[in-house]
């Protein structure tokens, strides 16, 4: 079998930066990413540089191994005899070399996780953050809109109440809901959403003629029985989006003024 | 992906009565000029642990904010 080894040798050098670069992403998207290809590389190859840098200083100051980049030259050289020697090198530092990409690796799949879930915790991508350029997901709008996640700590709403139209039977119709979750397709693009507590009612109801009433207002909706009402994306005119904050006070039970339910 | 959705507006929705008065404050609360009472923004969960009164605002866009 005839192995092109510096093009092995390259993939595996440039590897994690391709790992890490794609675990950092907060993307909707499952299918292939579609950035432009100079860029991709770009940012891969950085990170691999990083990566390897952290990993040469580390290796230095814990197990006092030092990178030998002439062994690495020869082993991407062209010239039978001169790569023949340097993997004979490797050969003999397999396990060091072995272990040095294994945890590399590893760390180039977990440390990205980590670095994700701290800049989602602390806030440091929401819209107005100091580092927002630098640490804002980019690929995920929806992210941001639907999860309240642009609000700061400690301001931000309870729930969120979703407001659609969408065409029934040549007719307009108003949903009105509570948003419990949503999925994305493949490319990324919002897919459905799943509402609770929904109610409807046709748009042509919306021109009161004189002075309304509340059980006017109220009776133009009519509840739709269900726990999970899922709404398709595709299938929505307009999709209104309203962030609710409750403000809760608890109190004695028996003393606290009920409001009448219906 | 789960939606922003506190502790406090689940225990509300667990509720169908405060639920569903919410729900009125919602789709109502704009069309309250038209009318003598507004919608009432404060609702009683009730759940096995006690009642809770909980006050609801619509708050604008975070960056608004």
């Amino acid at each position: 079998m005839n192995v092109a080894l510096p093009t092995l040798i390259l993939f595996v050098v440039l590897l994690p930066g391709f790992i890490f670069r794609s675990g950092l992403k907060r993307a909707e998207r499952t299918s292939v990413d579609f950035s432009p290809f100079g860029r991709v590389v770009a940012e891969a190859v950085l990170w691999a540089i990083l990566l390897h840098m952290a990993w040469i200083i580390i290796s230095h100051l814990a197990f006092a191994r030092e990178f030998e980049p002439v062994v690495l030259m020869n082993l991407i050289s062209s010239l039978p005899t001169t790569q023949a020697g340097a993997a004979q090198r490797v050969g003999i530092e397999f396990r060091p070399i072995a272990a040095y990409f294994i945890s590399l690796l590893i760390a180039s799949h977990v440390v990205p996780m980590l670095i994700r879930s701290a800049i989602s915790r602390y806030r440091l991508d929401r819209d107005g953050a100091p580092l927002s350029t630098i640490f804002r997901f980019h690929d995920a709008p929806w992210y941001y809109l639907l999860t309240g996640a642009d609000f700061p700590e400690g301001q931000q709403p309870d729930l969120i109440s979703i407001s659609a139209i969408v065409e029934v039977a040549k007719e307009a119709v108003l949903y009105v809901g509570f948003l419990d979750d949503f999925y994305f397709d493949s490319d990324g693009q919002l897919d459905r959403l799943i509402l609770q507590q929904v109610s409807r009612r046709p748009i042509a109801n919306d021109k009161p003629t004189g002075p309304s009433t509340a059980d006017q207002d109220t009776g133009r909706f009519y509840p739709i029985d269900g726990d999970n009402f899922v709404l398709r994306y595709s299938e929505a005119i307009t999709l209104n989006v309203q962030y609710v904050k409750l403000t809760a006070a608890r109190a004695a039970d028996d003393d606290l003024p009920v409001i009448p339910t219906r | 992906m789960k939606a922003l959705k506190s502790k406090l507006a689940s225990q509300l929705l667990a509720d169908p009565a405060a639920s569903g008065q919410l729900r009125d404050f919602l789709v109502n609360r704009n069309v309250s000029d038209l009318r003598q009472q507004a919608p009432a923004d404060q609702f009683v969960i009730r759940s096995k642990d006690g009642k809770v009164t909980v006050r609801a605002s619509v708050v604008p866009k975070a960056k608004a904010a």
